[in-house]
């Protein structure tokens, strides 16, 4: 049985559809990219499963237990970490305090040391830890933004847009940085992107989604290759 | 955000605060300055506790509605019921911590505007109730002849110790739930609640929480406030009061518990200074208010932060007012 699997998944916010039928699965250790274009669905699949969209149809369900009606603090604790497209922190919050609060389901003393880690991941951060996020580069927010996230140590891990706007040398270094949590913690990831290249690059599958329906999917390796894939989405010839 | 003083500073600080506050009174007594201080001291539980609930992003006109709460409780069980004072406050903080706990969970839904507008109907209907409601509240002309928590407050000096005492525990739980995890977690939640909910706080349990436990902390203070004026009228617990309670807090610059404190000496004390000219108060109020909001969105509390980087050389942020996204 897979970790998370998502089925015949129908987001609606009133009228407007932001996914029709989603279906994927993820397991222990691998990430899978969601690839696609504005609108095609990524970002409300992930708020689905964080409990943050509105779910019309379909099953989501984490260790064969279902999501759907889960408060997002609870789906957090059920082994959930989401970080959000736009690279959000809170601003106001020093890079410390924001750790903090991502780390506030786990007890008081596995926080210092996982704080320790996250800084052993990030160091830039350890340097701006008593800092203000909110005067922190792009880059280091998102890099606090995702060291928020696994703060509360997810077995999944559900990341929102991490390249958006950022310089492409510091999106290589947070596509090493996923790779060596995972290696380091059998971490699961979904991987939202609509930078198909890198996307593809760090996935080990990519399901590729076209206004909200699956247009492809397969193993990333597969979908490097495969030629109309190449035209469509990697802007290849 | 201001860096977080270390603890021992600030217990330090602390315990010297109040030994100042403990024994002034020895080496210089007067009873008009005695009367103005247990005042301060009373209102800084009321503005403290609704700073709680300020910080988790609600500005509530309610909150002097659970004082009266509070305060009626409290009279009504000492003068109807016969129970000694010291139980009856027990029920000063239970009364307006049930009546949170009930309506707490429906409020808080709303966001922003409609909050602060709910709130404040919710105030003018308890004031409604405390005038409409003879048979319990003696209507409009209140409850008279309230005796005091115990024979020995009759002294002023005596009742300025006991709300001493009972602001240093109130105001030190506000203090010490700021400095918690939760409180930090309430800090994440002004700016985004939904985005700390996905970090794993159940930020809307916490905002019932801490609604309950300040609205219950309100109680100690109408209850304070009634055995001491010997007197309780609907009047004293409008809208109007509640937001002077807020007003405590807007000079105080909204986060920061120290700030709340500073609010609330001027704002009980100076209209009492001021009564000598009392066509002019709401006037200087205004003034004063204007002057704040405009130049020092952070409150007097920054101006002391400016006035440190001046010497310094360090710049100083404003900070950040209640937003409310959701």
């Amino acid at each position: 049985m897979s970790l998370l699997t998502i089925d015949q998944l129908e987001v609606r916010y009133g009228p407007i559809y932001g996914t029709h039928s989603v279906s994927l699965t993820l397991d222990a250790g691998e990430t899978v990219a969601l690839v696609g274009s504005n609108g095609a669905g990524k970002s409300s699949t992930l708020k689905a499963i964080m409990g943050i969209a509105p779910v019309a149809r379909g099953t989501i369900t984490l260790d064969g237990k279902s999501l759907l009606g889960v408060r997002p603090a609870d789906v957090v604790r059920r082994g959930l970490g989401y970080s959000p497209e736009g690279r959000r922190v809170f601003g106001q919050l020093s890079v410390r305090e924001n750790l903090e609060v991502g780390g506030i389901i786990i007890d008081k003393a596995s926080m210092r040391q996982r704080m320790e880690q996250m800084f052993g991941y990030f160091p830039r951060l350890r340097e701006r830890a008593s800092q203000r996020a909110g005067s922190l580069s792009g880059g280091e927010q998102q890099m606090l933004a995702i060291g928020r996230a696994l703060m509360s140590r997810p077995r999944v891990f559900l990341l929102d847009e991490p390249s958006l706007g950022l310089a492409p040398i510091v999106v290589e270094r947070i596509g090493e940085i996923i790779a060596e949590v995972q290696k380091a913690e059998g971490l699961a990831v979904i991987l939202a992107e609509q930078n198909a290249v890198w996307a593809l690059a760090i996935a080990h599958r990519a399901v590729i989604l076209e206004l909200g329906h699956i247009a492809v999917q397969g193993s990333a390796e597969a979908m490097r290759a495969d030629p109309q894939v190449q035209r469509a989405f990697l802007g290849l010839e | 955000m201001k860096p977080r003083s270390p603890p021992v500073l600030l217990l330090a600080g602390g315990l010297a605060g109040v030994l100042f506050l403990v024994l002034w009174p020895l080496a210089w007594r007067s009873d008009f300055i005695l009367y103005i201080a247990t005042l301060v001291l009373q209102f800084s539980i009321g503005a403290c506790s609704l700073q709680l609930i300020i910080r988790t992003g609600h500005i509530s006109l309610s909150h002097a509605a659970f004082a009266g709460i509070g305060g009626y409780a409290s009279v009504l069980l000492v003068k109807s019921a016969g129970w000694p004072w010291h139980f009856a406050l027990i029920g000063a903080i239970l009364a307006p911590a049930a009546f949170a706990a009930l309506i707490g969970p429906v409020l808080l839904r709303l966001s922003g505007k409609y909050f602060v507008l709910v709130t404040f109907l919710f105030g003018e209907l308890m004031r409604f109730v405390a005038t409409d409601w003879q048979g319990l509240t003696g209507g409009s002309n209140g409850i008279f002849e309230i005796p005091k928590p115990y024979p020995a407050m009759r002294d002023p000096l005596n009742y300025y110790w006991l709300s001493l005492g009972f602001s240093v525990v109130c105001v030190g739980l506000c203090v010490r739930i700021m400095r918690s995890e939760i409180g930090r977690a309430m800090d994440a939640m002004r700016e985004s609640e939904k985005l700390t909910e996905c970090a794993g706080v159940p930020a809307f349990r916490i905002k019932v929480l801490i609604f309950v436990i300040a609205c219950g902390l309100a109680g100690v203070q109408g209850s304070l406030n009634a055995h001491m004026n010997n007197v309780i009228t609907p009047g004293n617990f409008g809208p109007l009061e509640s937001l002077n309670l807020v007003v405590m807090n807007v000079i105080g610059g909204m986060t920061n518990m120290g700030g709340a404190l500073l609010g609330t000496v001027f704002l009980v004390a100076l209209p009492e200074l001021l009564r000598g000219y009392v066509e002019w108060q709401r006037v200087i109020y205004g003034v004063i208010l204007i002057v704040v909001m405009a130049f020092l969105p952070g409150g007097l509390v920054e101006l002391w932060g400016r006035l440190r980087g001046l010497v310094t050389g360090e710049a100083v942020r404003g900070t950040a007012v209640v937003t409310d996204e959701t």
